[in-house]
């Protein structure tokens, strides 16, 4: 005897969008504003949100060092209150409201600097300055707590050194294990963080976690990766794109415990500064393949709300118009119109 | 996978969306070149940023000559602005 269902049949649910394992798996990145002023190598990092972020000074050749600061809207860039002289490769934070840039090159002469700025949201105003001028190291933090980690010193190699700055001062505190230059950071205050790749100066694929007194080593990134940007909180946090073997456009999302690769960048760069946290982030500048410094923006959004994804799982998804059932690893697609 | 190429200049806001990215694959290059999935959904992005079409090879013959004069600019460099500029551009092939 026929059953029912074999039948009446079955009804395939239908989605807008295709399931995902957590929202973050959901996630995208859109172009966002163009920059007026291509560059790379900022001197503010953890800059603000998707919709209030800061592009500050940078590097774009054979210009060289740049005092250009711009602030984003969400839609577009707007030049604000310059830096007093030319300035990039420096490890600051913040955001439009407040911010530090500390260490960097100068634009003339060209030579690596210990000084401070700090902005107020309208103007830059001196501070003190750190112990070892460096330049391209890695950093994380906000405005009024950070820490510089390594980075170049001239004449000689990578510096172990790292500083903590308080919003007012810059301590020295304990040593990287291993120096390197160009490393994402991941933090938001100077008790807390890591520092991912970097260059060693081979392409390094080694973490290093800041607990507020000491370095330690934790699970390497997937893959080597030198010149990317960190955006979120330590535990929370995301390495995006960067160069090793050409620029990358990934989105490498850290939870406190795995790596795990999210989306790709529309255009894979290394050297962009960004923003915003691992739901609402800002990616901005940075150079391609040519070496040329970029003006492109690129925001992600990961959705609040989504279809969990279920291994068997039958549907059609009506925005791309394919019939699709959920393997191990992605949607396989049986037909499509 | 297939793909579809194009060139387009990247105006900004929303010259793709987040809904779009999640449609087709897409992927921009030097020469303002991009890789689009072929797909109803990326021929109607490149619609709608004026795509020119480009075969691959006249695609991966932009990436090249961009990757080319990244490299005359940077051997035209000082060592020390070499080494503030990240490594020589390096050739590579589009998918």
């Amino acid at each position: 005897m026929a059953e029912y269902k074999t039948i009446k049949g079955f009804t395939v649910q239908s989605l807008s969008a295709d399931p995902a394992s957590s929202g973050l798996a959901g996630g995208v990145w859109a172009s966002g504003g163009n920059l007026n002023t291509a560059r790379f190598a900022f001197d503010v990092y953890q800059s603000g949100t998707q919709t209030a972020s800061m592009a500050t000074g940078g590097y774009d050749p054979p210009t060289g060092s740049v005092a250009i600061n711009e602030t984003y809207n969400g839609t577009a860039w707007t030049e604000v209150g310059d830096l007093p002289e030319g300035k990039s490769n420096a490890m600051g934070c913040g955001t439009t409201a407040a911010a530090y840039t500390g260490f960097g090159l100068r634009a003339s002469p060209v030579v690596n600097v210990n000084t401070t700025e700090t902005w107020n949201g309208t103007s830059w105003t001196s501070a003190n300055a750190g112990s070892t001028a460096r330049r391209h190291g890695g950093q994380f933090g906000a405005a009024t707590q950070g820490i510089a980690a390594s980075g170049f010193i001239e004449p000689g190699p990578r510096s172990p050194a790292v500083e903590s700055w308080d919003g007012t001062n810059w301590t020295e505190v304990a040593e990287m294990n291993t120096p390197r230059d160009a490393g994402a950071g991941i933090g938001v205050s100077n008790t807390l963080g890591l520092i991912a790749g970097g260059n060693e100066p081979t392409v390094s694929a080694k973490v290093e976690h800041w607990n507020g007194t000491s370095w330690t080593e934790g699970t390497d990134i997937p893959a080597a990766i030198g010149g990317a940007v960190g955006i979120g909180p330590s535990t929370n946090g995301f390495v995006i794109g960067g160069g090793g073997s050409g620029e990358s456009g990934l989105t490498r999302y850290w939870d406190s415990s795995t790596w795990t690769e999210l989306a790709d960048l529309g255009t894979p760069r290394a050297r962009m500064s960004g923003g915003g946290t691992t739901t609402s982030g800002v990616i901005f500048g940075g150079y391609q393949a040519d070496g040329a410094g970029m003006v492109t923006t690129e925001e992600w959004t990961a959705p609040a709300t989504f279809t969990p994804l279920n291994q068997g799982q039958v549907y059609y998804n009506s925005t791309a118009d394919a019939f699709k059932v959920t393997g191990p690893a992605v949607n396989k697609t049986i037909t499509t119109s | 996978m297939a793909y579809k190429y194009c060139t387009a200049t990247n105006w900004g806001k929303d010259f793709f969306t987040a809904e779009e990215r999640r449609h087709f694959y897409l992927r921009g290059h030097a020469g303002n070149v991009w890789v689009v999935g072929d797909n109803h959904h990326g021929d109607e992005w490149i619609g709608k940023t004026s795509g020119v079409s480009k075969t691959q090879a006249e695609a991966q013959a932009i990436v090249d000559g961009e990757v080319e004069a990244g490299q005359a600019v940077y051997d035209a460099l000082s060592a020390e602005q070499q080494s503030l500029s990240g490594s020589r551009p390096v050739k590579y092939n589009l998918p």
